[in-house]
């Protein structure tokens, strides 16, 4: 994360001081698909650090738990993260190791001294099931002495993902925004939104677009001088699917299957700055 | 109500109530009397800015006041003493500006400071670009105030605060008998 975290999902410029470091704990549940129960649960330990006030590293350790019954728009177990060879008749319980990631984020204009703020940031992820690299573009806005924080963020992500014996590529393209009010001293509250696209293989053409998929939420944020939290919940609000596959997984306008569920997600983020 | 919107509702009202972290407190009102005026009675010349106050100090500084009450001092030599906020991080940081008889700064002390990092905005030497500017002056980041990078948004905001505090000064105390 960049900094002190105002939202849930959006990045903003801000990055760590040089010499100083971060420590932050992520849960997100991934709550709700067309059918039964699903819930999806993912643990990210975070420690970063400023190399100089405007280059920032991280290291991540990612894991997740999965409990789902008769998730799928089928009414069978099946779909996100739930490996191929699970029979779809039973339910499916699973604790594992994810990934470790590392995180770069150098900050080319601070939103304190001009018109606003300009940040790069990538990210490669490794782990037994899945490759990633994701890069991103972090604009931010500030008004009313900095206590209204806008930001919007731009990523493209290529991942591959390996699972009983199938491998997968995919481009994931997305962008969020929000807003950030500081309503009273440490306390922050705000609405953010994303809109995640998903193509097959490693291209934007639209020819390989999967599907679009919209969420939007509040957020709330407190920080003293050592602590902070923030809590975000997104709900899916729209998607559409590109191919049939896809459409077969949509349910009241809102995508399942691999990709998506109802809350995608709520998440608390718990650090200490040392 | 589902689980997860009730979990987050449920902190709403924690948000209202909770009491901001502990201040670390460097100076007291007392305090920066004493140093900024040593030796000297000062006698508090309080005001409540009008409407009228507060478009003129917007339009002089480009900076509106963030409270209507101004804590001023006025020294038995005519210097002024004006204790104020501005916003931090998380927090708000208190300051203190002394000005001597014509108007210029003397001096500038970091009375409340209370964020997780840019505290570097208590040294002597930063706080000391400050001395002999009066209103009008530029008081600019990177400008005539140097930077102190890690500390950005809170150089930036006391220097906006010392700019305030200058047109304050010319708007409503610099022609009181």
């Amino acid at each position: 994360m960049a900094g002190e975290p105002l939202f849930g999902y959006v990045y903003t410029t801000d990055v760590m001081p040089k010499g100083k470091t971060e420590i932050e704990q992520w849960v997100t549940l991934r709550e709700g698909q067309a059918n039964g129960h699903f819930h999806d649960v993912k643990l990210r330990t975070e420690v970063e650090h400023g190399i100089t006030d405007n280059f920032q590293i991280a290291g991540y350790l990612n894991s997740s738990y999965i409990s789902a019954n008769r998730n799928s728009v089928a009414g069978t177990t099946e779909g996100l993260d739930i490996p191929p060879a699970h029979d779809p008749a039973r339910p499916y319980n699973r604790f594992r190791f994810d990934t470790v990631s590392a995180e770069m984020i150098w900050r080319v204009m601070s939103p304190y001294k001009k018109p606003f703020g300009l940040a790069f940031y990538v990210e490669p992820e490794i782990g037994p099931h899945e490759r990633a690299i994701e890069l991103k573009v972090i604009a931010q806005k500030n008004f009313l002495d900095d206590r209204l924080v806008l930001a919007a963020n731009a990523f493209v992500e290529f991942e591959r993902e390996h699972q009983d014996g199938e491998t997968e590529k995919a481009t994931q393209l997305e962008f969020d925004a929000g807003a950030s009010y500081r309503f009273r001293p440490n306390w922050s509250f705000g609405l953010e939104y994303r809109n995640h696209n998903e193509f097959v293989g490693y291209t934007l053409g639209h020819g390989s677009q999967e599907h679009t998929a919209h969420f939007v939420g509040p957020n709330i944020h407190y920080a003293n001088q050592k602590w902070f939290f923030t809590l975000s919940a997104l709900y899916q609000i729209h998607a559409k699917g590109y191919n049939d596959e896809q459409r077969d997984n949509i349910v009241n306008g809102r995508i399942y299957g691999d990709e998506h569920t109802r809350w995608d997600g709520i998440r608390l983020k718990v650090g200490r700055v040392f | 109500m589902s689980a997860p919107r009730a979990s987050l509702l449920a902190l709403v009202p924690v948000a209202l109530v909770a009491p901001p972290a502990h201040a670390a407190t460097y100076l007291t009102v007392e305090q920066a009397q004493a140093l900024m005026f040593p030796g000297e009675t000062l006698t508090p010349a309080f005001r409540t800015l009008s409407n009228t106050d507060v478009v003129a100090i917007r339009k002089a500084s480009g900076v509106s006041p963030l409270n209507r009450q101004l804590k001023a001092w006025r020294s038995a030599r005519g210097g002024w003493l004006i204790v104020d906020q501005v916003v931090g991080k998380h927090e708000y940081i208190t300051f203190a500006v002394a000005l001597d008889a014509s108007g210029a700064v003397r001096s500038v002390e970091i009375m409340d400071y209370r964020e997780s990092y840019g505290d570097q905005i208590r040294n002597p030497k930063w706080r000391a670009q400050f001395a002999g500017k009066r209103n009008g002056a530029t008081l600019q980041l990177d400008k005539d105030i140097k930077n102190i990078s890690g500390a950005t948004l809170s150089c930036r905001h006391v220097t906006d605060g010392v700019k305030r505090l200058l047109a304050t000064y010319n708007v409503v105390l610099a022609h009181q008998g």
